[in-house]
């Protein structure tokens, strides 16, 4: 064998069919749900970076949280969680109804993008943190890969929240994209890319990227959060009301 | 404070303290690249003489008390520095700080000169030659020439010192025999009466002790008499003894002015250093500390640097101050920098586990430091909890300064189906959504001035979008969050 490739094999950067199933051993957090893990060949990686693409508000977060609420160690109540630059102000009823400690708790807000990836770079790199959360328009390679090799020096996740509106609909944070889903970023040196999008129940989760494993269709997954928001809680209101409303709403979209 | 007349003392002399300042900065700075260190000298604007020259400068033939029109005509390539006392007169309490911790009665004698009293610190170290040994090893660490006399009166230490008699004994015999041979014009007694004295012949020491006392006191006055009584060992001095200061203050005058902010780190680690050893002793360490850059034509730049996590380590501070610093400019060249930490604290004996730091508490206040000395205190904070119904009220974003302060409430009621991210001032409903939950009517606030009365609703669109909406009692749609 070619000495190079024989060395990169040792070190274990290079995936071989033969040897999926070995590796998705107990290393791997598992999601909750059977199909997305047969997926991900068993789970999210443990840590490193993640790319999340969604439209803002599909529950990507809750998502998330819900994911990691897998994790089992003995001191992650103890590690932060960080929110650099989110696009809005955060809720704090919100993440509480999360079972997210506000203690543990920081929110980062920067105005140049440099100094958001800095943070980012320095959070993932301490080992104090659980999950940094970064809402981010682009990044490029080389960043992409200090922040990665960070987050699994300190073992952690780092969220790379690639959110974007429908043009024209707000006005918009500078870290919010306001365009169409267009091609996704290629060739990035991430541990994981996904591209989440919802139909009423159930959330359509594609997986762009993974380290190891094949490429596969997307899955759909029933919403992993309690919601109220479900077509059940209809039949308790007057069927009259909603129509009302939803008259209301539309002739105001409309104008 | 009087003190009986049977204590041994020792008057150390600095003859050349600035230059040993000034030649021991130069050679941490530069690393000595030359092969031959330059002349060097030290002149007295009000005398215009030179007072204190280094070897290079004698060789060069240069003499102490030269005016410095001859001076700069022997030697050409003499650099020259004004005398100040200040300097010295700081630069003795750093000495005096660093033999405290092996003697305890110390005097200061400004602006060149530390007392030490030897006599209760003799059983300590076994006999004054070993106790001389670990002042020596002190004062040698400190880069200063000295001249160092011991007797049983700080007057007749003084006066054996200044005139560069070496002589550390504790023999009475030896040291009036080395005594009698000393000039008294370096004593404390009044110029007058010195002339007086030498007027009928007595300038030595031995000559004085040939004169019967009263015969004495005719001649001179009271305070000269005292003076003599001092010196012959009948009457004891009174002195008081120095006691370090609670909080650290140390002023650094750089050799060379110094715009760049990255110039100036190497400087400020080696004033880190010192302070990093000042609380290493002390077992303790501090949260915040104080430097001032003096500035060639502006005001001095005072800058805060703290930490939220107590640090001693003089490595630990340099990355906090770097970052800072970053992203500071200077109107002009920086000559000096003077360090203060006016309060530190007693580190508490935490027995950490070695392996478990990495994500130990101390990790994440670490962080905290990093983040607040790059981006200010103002771009990092927490976020609390208030219990309101008004979704404006309930979240506040607190500085991280208050990270012990816990959450008071006792019960939270949280309500369910909460957006995860609220627009800070909602906007007028502009997406085509439809109604999936509500209205929840949220009418509150009269007791203050911000009353609100809206009807919320959760609102989906065709994309999958959930956001939380409201109509006013007006009819007008607003979109207030989104369900992240």
């Amino acid at each position: 064998m070619n000495p190079i490739l024989h060395d990169l094999q040792n070190k274990r950067w290079i995936w071989t069919a033969t040897n999926a199933k070995q590796q998705a051993a107990k290393t791997l957090l598992e999601t909750g749900f059977e199909s997305l893990d047969n997926v991900l060949t068993g789970g999210f990686p443990r840590a490193g970076m993640i790319h999340l693409n969604s439209l803002l508000g599909c529950g990507e977060i809750r998502f998330i949280l819900s994911v990691l609420q897998h994790q089992h160690t003995v001191s992650i109540e103890h590690k932060l969680n960080i929110f650099i630059n989110p696009p809005f102000d955060l809720n704090a009823e919100f993440l509480l109804a999360q079972k997210v400690a506000l203690k543990q708790l920081i929110v980062v807000r920067t105005t140049q993008q440099n100094d958001a990836l800095w943070s980012a770079e320095q959070c993932a790199k301490s080992g104090a943190c659980r999950a940094i959360f970064l809402w981010q328009r682009k990044l490029k390679h080389t960043q992409v890969r200090k922040i990665e090799h960070a987050a699994l020096q300190g073992d952690c996740y780092c969220i790379w929240l690639d959110s974007y509106i429908p043009y024209g609909q707000q006005n918009l944070p500078n870290s919010v994209k306001s365009d169409l889903p267009r091609d996704l970023p290629r060739n990035l040196p991430l541990s994981l890319s996904l591209s989440i999008s919802r139909q009423a129940d159930t959330l359509t989760i594609k997986v762009n990227k993974q380290k190891v494993g094949w490429a596969q269709k997307a899955v759909k997954v029933p919403l992993p959060f309690s919601s109220r928001t479900n077509s059940s809680f209809k039949h308790h209101l007057d069927q009259a009301l909603i129509n009302d409303v939803n008259k209301v709403v539309s002739i105001h979209a409309n104008r | 404070m009087q003190f009986d007349t049977r204590s041994l003392w020792i008057y150390l002399h600095f003859p050349r303290l600035q230059l040993d300042l000034i030649e021991a900065a130069d050679t941490q700075c530069e690393h000595s690249n030359r092969e031959k260190p330059l002349p060097r000298a030290i002149v007295n604007i009000a005398t215009n003489s030179l007072q204190q020259l280094n070897q290079a400068a004698l060789d060069n033939g240069l003499n102490f008390n030269m005016g410095l029109a001859s001076a700069s005509l022997t030697c050409s390539n003499l650099s020259l520095h004004e005398y100040s006392p200040e300097i010295e007169s700081n630069h003795i309490v750093n000495i005096a700080n660093s033999l405290y911790l092996f003697t305890c009665d110390i005097v200061l004698a400004p602006p060149n000169a530390i007392l030490l009293r030897a006599q209760n610190m003799l059983n300590l170290y076994g006999g004054l030659q070993g106790y001389w040994r670990v002042v020596k090893q002190v004062l040698t660490k400190q880069q200063v020439h000295f001249v160092a006399a011991s007797s049983y009166s700080v007057q007749a230490a003084k006066v054996l010192a200044l005139n560069h008699k070496h002589l550390m004994s504790d023999d009475r015999s030896k040291i009036q025999f080395h005594l009698e041979q000393c000039s008294l014009s370096f004593s404390d007694i009044d110029s007058k009466d010195l002339q007086k004295l030498a007027r009928i012949g007595i300038k030595t020491y031995a000559e004085l002790c040939e004169l019967p006392l009263t015969e004495l006191a005719n001649r001179v006055s009271r305070f000269s008499m005292s003076v003599i009584n001092e010196l012959q060992g009948k009457q004891a001095a009174r002195v008081t003894f120095y006691q370090p200061k609670p909080h650290y203050h140390d002023y650094l005058e750089l050799l060379y002015e110094i715009s760049l902010s990255t110039k100036l780190l190497p400087v400020i680690g080696l004033s880190l250093d010192k302070l990093s050893e000042f609380l290493c002793l002390r077992n303790a360490h501090c949260l915040s500390i104080k430097i001032h850059f003096f500035q060639r034509e502006h005001k001095p730049h005072e800058h805060q640097f703290s930490s939220i996590r107590p640090l001693y380590k003089s490595s630990d501070w340099l990355d906090i101050i770097s970052l800072k610093l970053e992203s500071v400019k200077f109107e002009s060249p920086v000559y000096a920098l003077s360090l203060i930490c006016e309060k530190y604290e007693l580190a508490e004996i935490a027995n950490d586990d070695m392996f478990a730091q990495k994500s130990t508490h101390l990790g994440a206040l670490t962080l905290l430091s990093r983040l607040q000395s790059k981006l200010g205190s103002k771009s990092i904070n927490h976020i609390n909890f208030t219990q309101d119904f008004r979704p404006e009220e309930i979240t506040k974003s607190s500085g991280i300064d208050a990270l012990a302060k816990k959450n008071t409430h006792s019960h939270m009621y949280i309500f369910a189906d909460r957006p995860g991210l609220l627009l800070p001032v909602p906007q007028r409903l502009q997406l085509k959504v439809h109604v999936i939950k509500g209205p929840e009517r949220i009418q509150t606030g009269w007791w203050d001035d911000k009353p609100i009365n809206r009807d919320y609703y959760i609102g989906q669109s065709e994309d999958g979008q959930q956001v939380w909406i409201f109509k006013t009692p007006a009819k007008e749609w607003f979109l207030h969050g989104y369900f992240i």
